[in-house]
């Protein structure tokens, strides 16, 4: 028997301390890993986000692309990661597939929604149509029945809040349903303040595991777990900064010819990228093995490439 | 590796000029680049690869099998050989939006022509065993316009696949219906029959009521040479299945030899002339070739 944990275990292990999680996204490895280094307990592997990443839209984000993704981000953190298997790609056979597929990549758990496969762009501008309650609850039943590790988390994404033909009710009377049906947890996609309430109202019991996510709403955590929601995801935070620093940072050099960053903050960045991928424990093992000659070579003190000059001295 | 390859656009013009002249073709279906090395060293113009075998070669299944998979295996294909490459592009592996992906991802990956069925999408499972669904026809209609005005190069093939003639929803009627208004719309060849064993009195009627002059291909079944479906106006015969099936034979075969035997089922000569063909196809001397002349040259 092994005794590593495994992602399923260590995930719902941390969710038995019953503390708030913030579950950042993180939609390449070098995220992960620096999202662990900053302590976060958890990461997400979103749709939209890797599909940002790959420059595709998320409903026409494969599977395989979607799992590769999750794979690089799960292989570079110890921390759990849970990923978006969307509408888990099809009917209950490719569900079951999915699942194993995820379970294989090393991540911790997914979460399965409602929306219709195959998923439609406009979506992301709020035109949203979900199935059946019943084709929904399928899905999961044979989600749940495709998992290996038992431990192995699968949440119930439900969209009917937002969708054409859809209310706070419906996604209430989903919740129960999934509630019933042995998934872990749901998602119900309460975007704001508003709607967090709205889902609160017409659930508002505190007999399950409940996620949000959360788009810079101003809503902080205590509050999100006064209503109740135990997971804080931020799906799109990390590649929307990130995106806004590479722009603002271009933009600067195309006004004036020059890249510009706070020095201080360049070499810390730096410095924290390198620390995060193990270039400092490389070093140490080349200098005990290949550069052993060269033991004296303290390297760059400085940002940039001084390494040059330093030869010269 | 010595002789220089074909660029991707003199493949896709070399299959162009074949459909043009409505030349008579046997397609062999490869399921990977060695067994497309081999086909092309046979001499053959065009290699296939079927969404069967891939979901066969990767044991996931085609109606399991991502865009993506198939995507890799045929960009594997296309790094091997240097013929054109046809490939099975199912049913455009979602709605409109992703059938334009599919056709984007597949010139991108260097294959000549693809074709697109009106099966359901999601695929299902049963339609291996004959239980097959097709969306209604200006659905499918929509998805072909938007795939033809996808294309980037014009000469990337895209061949119209009807499966009415045997689904929940078609009939012969139907599946006449479908491939006029896939000739309308412009496809490049059309495929009129989702298997190899149609029936034939079929598949002869068939070219007396669509008499239209376009590329028609067939997949081949063991039952009847190339020349009967020649001979009824079908100039493309695809043979898909029959490479991976024998290959997993022979596999089954030899390995069953072993264990019952404790001893290859080959002799000396017989194991050195097939290893002889996997290291030809894999070209071998040629890189023992360069390596002689540059990290193994002698002193």
């Amino acid at each position: 028997m092994s005794t590593v944990p495994s992602p399923g275990r260590k995930f719902r292990d941390l969710i038995a301390t019953g503390e708030t999680i913030l579950v950042p996204g993180a939609h390449d490895p070098l995220m992960g890993r620096i999202l662990q280094r900053m302590n976060f307990k958890a990461v997400s592997v979103a749709g939209w986000m890797t599909a940002a990443h790959l420059v595709t839209a998320e409903p026409l984000l494969t599977m395989t692309e979607q799992v590769e993704v999750a794979r690089r981000v799960a292989n570079a953190v110890d921390i759990p990661v849970r990923a978006d298997a969307c509408t888990g790609y099809g009917d209950p056979i490719h569900v079951m597939r999915t699942v194993q597929e995820f379970e294989r990549a090393g991540v911790a758990g997914i979460h399965i929604e409602d929306q219709v496969f195959p998923k439609r762009a406009s979506y992301h501008k709020g035109l949203e149509h979900v199935v059946e309650l019943d084709e929904f609850l399928r899905r999961l039943e044979y989600a749940l029945k495709a998992r290996r590790d038992k431990d192995f988390m699968i949440f119930a994404r439900t969209d009917a809040g937002n969708a054409v033909g859809g209310s706070w009710e419906e996604a209430a009377r989903r919740t129960r349903a999934v509630k019933a049906l042995g998934v872990d947890g749901v998602v119900a996609m309460t975007r704001n303040k508003d709607s967090i309430e709205r889902f609160r109202q017409a659930y508002p019991d505190n007999d399950f595991l409940l996620s949000t996510s959360t788009y810079f709403n101003g809503l902080h955590p205590t509050e999100l777990r006064k209503y109740g929601f135990q997971l804080i995801s931020y799906p799109l935070a990390t590649i929307v900064t990130s995106v806004a620093g590479v722009i603002k940072m271009w933009r600067g050099v195309q006004e004036t010819g020059i890249a510009t960053m706070d020095p201080e903050l360049a070499r810390e960045t730096r410095e924290e990228i390198e620390a995060a991928i193990g270039l400092p424990e490389f070093w140490k093992i080349e200098q005990e093995t290949v550069e052993a000659t060269h033991k004296d070579y303290t390297g760059r003190t400085n940002p940039g490439y001084e390494s040059y000059d330093q030869k010269k001295t | 590796m010595q002789e220089k390859k074909k660029t991707i656009t003199e493949r896709r013009k070399k299959l162009r000029e074949l459909l043009q002249r409505r030349e008579k073709l046997i397609i062999p279906g490869a399921y990977d680049a060695l067994s497309a090395r081999i086909i092309k060293g046979l001499g053959f113009e065009t290699v296939y690869l079927g969404g069967y075998t891939t979901g066969a070669h990767l044991t996931t299944t085609e109606p399991l099998m991502t865009l993506t998979e198939q995507i890799e295996v045929a960009s594997w294909i296309v790094r091997a050989v240097d013929l054109p490459l046809i490939v099975d592009g199912d049913a455009g592996f979602g709605d409109v939006l992703h059938t334009i992906r599919t056709v984007e991802e597949f010139e991108y990956a260097g294959v000549a022509g693809i074709h697109l069925e009106d099966q359901v999408f999601p695929k299902r499972v049963s339609y291996h065993k004959g239980l097959e669904h097709i969306i209604p026809l200006e659905d499918f209609e929509e998805k072909i316009h938007y795939a033809l005005s996808a294309r980037q190069d014009p000469n990337f093939i895209i061949i119209g696949r009807t499966d009415a003639a045997r689904a929940v929803e078609g009939s012969y009627e139907e599946l006449v219906r479908r491939s006029r208004a896939l000739i309308k719309l412009g496809v490049d060849v059309l495929m009129p029959f989702p298997s190899s064993n149609p029936p034939m009195d079929m598949v002869r009627r068939f070219r007396k009521d669509v008499t239209d002059d376009i590329p028609m291909l067939i997949l081949g079944g063991p039952e009847y040479p190339t020349e009967e479906y020649w001979n009824m106006g079908y100039n493309m015969v695809i043979y898909h299945l029959i490479g991976i099936f024998t290959a997993t034979q022979t596999i089954q075969r030899v390995f069953q030899a072993i264990k019952e035997n404790h001893r290859m089922p080959l002799n000396v000569e017989e194991y050195a002339a097939a290893r002889a063909i996997v290291e030809g196809a894999i070209s071998l001397s040629d890189y023992w070739t360069i390596e002689e002349k540059t990290i193994e040259k002698k002193k």
